[in-house]
């Protein structure tokens, strides 16, 4: 098995390849010809083959008995000086649970897409493209060096960008698309920088260590990192550990992929793809990627607690953050935008705390419970006629009761109401954070899980609940349907994970094992802290009821007072007007950093033609003026020499025609003359 | 028959293509016949230089003969003078040929809408290519010269003759511009010439010449601003957007992808191989003026209205990797520059093929003018996909390695001029994506309801393009493995100086 998996383990990566690639060349012809089944049943199959392969995979590690790692090396992809980058990929506990996660969930959403998209002329590119995110995902996950993991890193951001413009007749999607993948090119540049640094330190410290000669070396192969990463002691930056330095760039990259602050402001516009979209890419997966990273590295990050501490703070705040905005949002893909910031920011605060597997096990979960959210979320739009505001919504339960259930468990799950996944995942993290001393932080992440609750709630009852307020025509309440089984089948199997999947990482002060952070304790290590059973219980306590009164008070504002809200909304106008419009970030974004570009790009080209170019046309005048002054010195000082030699040549010819008389015996004279003059002038010299 | 092709292989390379122009002038002015003609001659030299490429040695390195220097033909020719023939080629040299002989059957493809005076074109087109080869080719450095104005000729009218509305402009500006470049080269041969003794123009002997350092400082800043305009570097860089602009098509497209190659190939053959101690001492200067040229060249590409002027502040960015890279003076940032000489031919070249493509059918190039043309015209929307995002260095494509190496070289060396080249990346990707958005996305023009889609011919010069975007991305190996050696040499060559 394990064999198999070291000799065929790129296979993984192929199928979505192979699926995006016929797709994407050949789509628009088998369209025509054969109709949509052929192009879905590929990119299906595809998917399943790699979903298939990483049980595969999850089955050798599991019976493989010295050491869980195994690599499979397809081709040296670069080397050049000391750099070397195998196109070879990892596979570890961390990454099978990843690959998992992403081929089961993207699975799920492949099928789910079959219905969604029906009729949609991009069919075959947004299969393709589908397939072709999976593809970049899975090597983002599997790289084994950081090289390799950044072509994954960019290519889920150009999966991302391609399919956020898909309908991109309009405009705004386009632009949505373009910031999406400018922010994300922003975080790029620091992850990159953060390689090259890395690259230089390790290299400082072989030098130290006295190994000169790293030709051929993997320096930036992951194996190569952990084994040597105590090279870092010592090596300083601009007077900082350079292990900070290098782990904040990375983190920036972070923050870029995974939607924290400061670069989180693409992802509620995201949303301007398909749903299935938003659920796989924007919430379950690629945004995911910067927690998986800082995982990967955990060995790299342990080395710096300062690093480790901002990058639970930034997890905090931006949870809270995000919280509060979703709770003042209509736009039901915007809340579920939000609510994914929050939760990554959830899985931040975990990596910061060194809680490697809570944050991993809080994003497993999370991949379930919000995709089963955005795909609920998809079957509400269009049972509603592309209706996305909730406040012309309602009542839709009754009509879509396979929806309302799955998203109602997700919901719940998402709350964190016992014994739902979300409920242990979150409760890990807040747990050990608390564990950790960072009492603040835990007091930020229960005040999240409130919120959360609440604005949950919200989104349920104005969805679900009440009459239905749908004011269009076309949404009479007679056509809302529920949607076909290709589409209701991944939101039961969703919401059935959103459910279950925690007991997986149940806690031992619970009565559980906690097989989840056994079984990744070969990558993050296990460090059992001292038992607080009773702290823990207690604590656990704490965020079961905060989550239940955030229901209720869900429940009291929306359902039972629904005019409430409004009216609280009014007494607190400038509070609220600041939440409702995102604290105004968006708008200070675009004025610093657009116009500002906009501003440093009209200066340079004006420099470039009124001053660089000017100078160069002034010269080539200033050499033409030259000219003509010389060419008037010319014509009447210089050619007036030439000619007045010309007029002489003339008088000149005119005297000596005369000598040229005819006779025989001048000419005959003037020759003898001459021939003696020769022979003298010969005598003498 | 093969010996003798083996044995003659860079003359013939040479050679083909003006003796192929000269015998066009005298086929009979029949289009298509001169069209096809050009096109089959200069398949000849890719054929050969693809043989050259399959027998050259990846293990060797130096510059000498005999040495590193491969496929090398010397025959004397002005005995006066001591001026040979004399030719070969190392791993700096191979990439630019083969790039060079590759693009030139598919700018022929490019051209194949020129129907004034066309016999004329193709001669001078053809006259251009022995030129461009014979400079990387060339081991005597006066036949490096005559190769070098032999190429600025034909360029000249071709812009002049062939050119947009502007075009006396353009190609005077340009003629100027690198006439002062070869002016200042000249100089110094000479003085480098008379200096020997006996007086030879051999490149590998000049290159053991020993003199002050004052002086050689003075000849290395003379052939290095001469070299600069050709790149172009900042500040002598405003005659390519104008050239660009007016020069047709398959013009851009040799001037993007073979001709800014010369100003970098000559630093590096002439500054870097003749002079290793000041290039040591001078390297950062180069950094500096690389960094300008990768973030000034990138804002202004993003003020451009014209696409085409556009692409060509992008190519100024991106020879400024060039910059940045040799500056490193690590294996790494070399190895990185050269291949990234390799790869913009490749992405410049396909840039401006699909920009002539959209100006034959709209008449315009004003990026606003468009809007929603990938409804109608998908496979021409996707190559530009390709070719932009190439352009922007996404990873898994060819720019990207090329340049992360670079950056990863130099930023050994220097920090804050690498860090702020870095964030070059996001300046490209947002006029690269901006463009996009702006000719492709959105609602369609009504102007263009009927915009035809790339054709078979159109289709066909930008395939290879496209394909090696992909390849060198995922395999970078068979360029990189070329240049390895030479590199080193390289680089052990500046860094030894200086110790």
């Amino acid at each position: 098995m394990q064999e198999f998996v070291m000799k065929y383990g790129f296979l993984l990566l192929v199928f979505p390849l192979l699926g995006a690639f016929l797709n994407g060349i050949f789509g628009r012809y088998i369209l025509r010809r054969y109709g949509e089944a052929p192009i879905g049943l590929l990119a299906c199959a595809s998917v399943f083959m790699s979903f298939v392969l990483s049980i595969a995979v999850f089955l050798a590690l599991n019976d493989s008995e010295n050491g869980s790692r195994i690599i499979c090396n397809a081709y040296t992809w670069l080397n050049a000086g000391n750099l070397r980058a195998d196109a070879a990929f990892l596979f570890d506990p961390l990454s099978s649970i990843m690959i998992l996660v992403v081929t089961g969930v993207g699975l799920l959403i492949h099928i789910y897409s079959l219905g969604y998209m029906k009729g949609d002329s991009g069919y075959y590119r947004f299969f393709a493209y589908l397939n072709l995110f999976i593809f970049s995902m899975l090597l983002l996950v599997l790289a084994d060096n950081m090289f390799l993991m950044f072509i994954g890193w960019e290519g889920v951001g150009l999966c991302s960008y391609l399919l956020i413009s898909f309908w991109y007749t309009e405009k705004e999607n386009a632009i949505a698309g373009n910031k999406a993948f400018i922010v994300n090119r922003i975080g790029d540049a620091g992850f990159l920088i953060g390689i090259f640094i890395l690259f230089w330190a390790v290299r400082q410290g072989l030098a130290a260590a006295g190994t000169f000669d790293t030709e051929g070396l993997s320096i930036l192969s992951f194996q190569f990192l952990e084994k040597n990463i105590s090279l870092l002691n010592g090596i300083e930056l601009y007077g900082a550990s350079a292990a900070t330095i290098i782990c904040l760039c990375l983190f920036i990259g972070a923050t870029g992929k995974s939607a924290q602050i400061p670069l989180y402001v693409w992802l509620p516009d995201a949303m301007a793809g398909p749903t299935p979209v938003s659920a796989l890419i924007h919430a379950a997966t690629m945004v995911t990627a910067g927690v998986y990273m800082i995982g990967r590295l955990n060995f790299l990050f342990a080395m710096s607690p300062l690093a480790l501490g901002i990058i639970a703070a930034t997890g905090a705040v931006t949870a809270l953050f995000a919280a509060t905005i979703g709770c003042a949002q209509f736009d039901i893909k915007k809340i579920l935008a939000y609510s994914t910031i929050s939760q990554l920011g959830y899985m931040f605060l975990g990596m910061g705390v060194s809680a490697y597997s809570a944050g991993i096990f809080h994003l497993m979960t999370h991949a379930f419970f919000k995709a089963c959210l955005f795909l609920g979320a998809g079957s509400v739009i269009i049972g509603m006629h592309h209706e996305q505001d909730i406040r012309n919504m309602g009542g839709v339960r009754k009509y879509m009761p396979v929806t309302f259930a799955a998203f109602l468990i997700a919901m719940l799950s998402i709350s964190g109401i016992p014994p739902l996944a979300g409920f242990f995942s979150k409760d890990e993290i807040l747990w050990k954070t608390w564990e950790s001393g960072h009492h603040i932080l835990w007091l930020t992440g229960l005040a999240t899980a409130g919120l959360t609750a609440f604005y949950m709630t919200r989104l349920l009852v104005l969805t679900f609940f009440g009459k239905n307020r749908g004011s269009k025509k076309d949404c009479a309440v007679h056509k809302i349907k529920e949607s076909p089984f290709s589409m209701t089948m991944p939101l039961i199997v969703l919401a059935l994970f959103s459910a279950a999947a925690g007991f997986l990482g149940l806690p031992e002060a619970l009565g559980g094992f906690n097989r989840f952070e056994f079984f990744l304790s070969p990558v993050f290590g296990s460090h059992r802290g001292a038992s607080h059973e009773s702290m823990e219980y207690m604590l656990t306590a704490a965020s079961a009821i905060v989550a239940v009164i955030g229901i209720f008070s869900g429940v009291f504002f929306y359902l039972v007072k629904p005019e409430l809200p409004a009216r609280i909304a009014k007494k607190i106008r400038p509070i609220y007007n600041l939440i409702y419009n995102k604290y105004f970030i968006d708008e200070l974004y675009s004025f610093i950093f657009v116009s500002g570009t906009g501003i440093i790009t009209a200066v340079l080209s004006a420099f470039d033609r009124y001053v660089i170019d000017l100078t160069v046309n002034l010269s080539g005048y200033i050499l033409r003026l030259m000219a003509h002054i010389i060419d008037w010195f010319d014509r009447r000082a210089v050619d007036g020499i030439v000619n007045s030699a010309a007029g002489i040549t003339l008088i000149a010819g005119a005297y000596l025609r005369k000598a040229q008389t005819g006779r025989l015996q001048a000419y005959v004279m003037l020759l003898i003359i001459a021939l003696a003059i020769g022979v003298f002038y010969k005598a003498i010299f | 028959m093969f010996d003798f092709i083996q044995n003659h292989i860079l003359t013939l390379i040479i050679f083909i293509p003006v003796i192929g122009g000269l015998i066009i002038l005298f086929l009979p002015e029949r289009h298509n016949l001169i069209r096809w003609s050009s096109l089959i001659i200069t398949l000849i030299p890719f054929t050969l230089s693809i043989m050259l490429y399959a027998g050259f040695d990846r293990s060797v390195s130096g510059f000498s003969y005999p040495g590193g220097l491969q496929f090398v033909e010397r025959y004397s020719w002005i005995q006066a003078f001591n001026i040979e023939l004399f030719l070969g080629v190392d791993g700096l040299s191979m990439p630019m040929a083969l790039l060079c002989t590759m693009l030139c059957p598919l700018c022929v493809l490019a051209s194949w809408g020129i129907d004034k005076g066309i016999k004329g074109y193709f001669f001078l087109f053809l006259l251009l290519e022995t030129g461009m080869i014979g400079v990387f080719c060339a081991l005597d450095f006066f036949l490096f010269f005559i190769s070098w104005e032999v190429m600025l000729l034909p360029m000249y009218f071709l812009i002049g003759v062939w050119g947009g509305p502007d075009r006396e402009y353009a190609a005077i500006k340009f003629y100027i511009y690198t006439l002062i470049g070869s002016l200042m080269m000249l100089l110094v041969i000479i003085y480098m010439y008379l200096s020997a003794t006996p007086h030879t123009f051999d490149m590998t002997r000049l290159a053991q010449l020993g003199a002050g350092m004052e002086f050689k400082t003075l000849c290395w800043i003379v052939l290095f601003i001469g070299f600069a305009i050709k790149v172009p570097v900042f500040p002598f860089h405003t005659w390519l957007p104008d050239a660009h602009v007016e020069a047709p098509t398959a013009i851009s497209v040799i001037l993007a992808g073979v001709l800014l190659k010369m100003g970098t190939y000559g630093m590096l053959r002439v500054n870097y191989m003749m002079f290793p101690d000041v290039t040591f001492k001078m390297s950062m200067f180069i950094a500096v003026l690389g960094m300008i040229n990768i973030i000034y060249g990138a804002f202004c590409a993003m003020a451009q209205k014209d696409l085409k002027r556009l692409v060509a502040y992008s190519s100024i960015s991106h020879m400024g990797y060039v910059l940045l890279g040799m500056a490193s003076l690590t294996e790494e940032g070399l190895n990185g520059a050269v291949l990234q000489m390799f790869n913009h031919g490749v992405v410049a070249a396909m840039l401006f093929l699909l920009v002539g493509v959209i100006y034959d059918r709209a008449h315009h190039r004003r990026i606003d003018g468009f809007g929603g043309i990938a409804s109608v015209a998908p496979n021409y929307a996707v190559i530009s996909f390709l070719a932009f995002f190439a352009a922007l260095g996404l990873p898994g494509l060819n720019s990207f390695i090329s340049e992360a190496l670079v950056l990863l070289g130099a930023f050994q060396k220097y920090r804050i001029i690498t860090a702020v080249s870095a964030t070059g990346v996001i300046i490209t990707a947002a006029y690269c994506l901006w463009t996009i958005q702006r000719i492709f996305l959105g609602k369609l023009n009504e102007k263009y309801a009927v915009f035809p889609d790339i054709n078979a011919r159109e289709f066909i010069s930008l395939l290879p393009l496209g394909i090696l975007v992909i390849v060198l991305g995922i395999y970078p190996h068979p360029i990189l493995a070329l240049m390895k050696p030479t590199v080193r040499f390289i680089n052990n060559l500046i860094t030894g100086s200086g110790i």
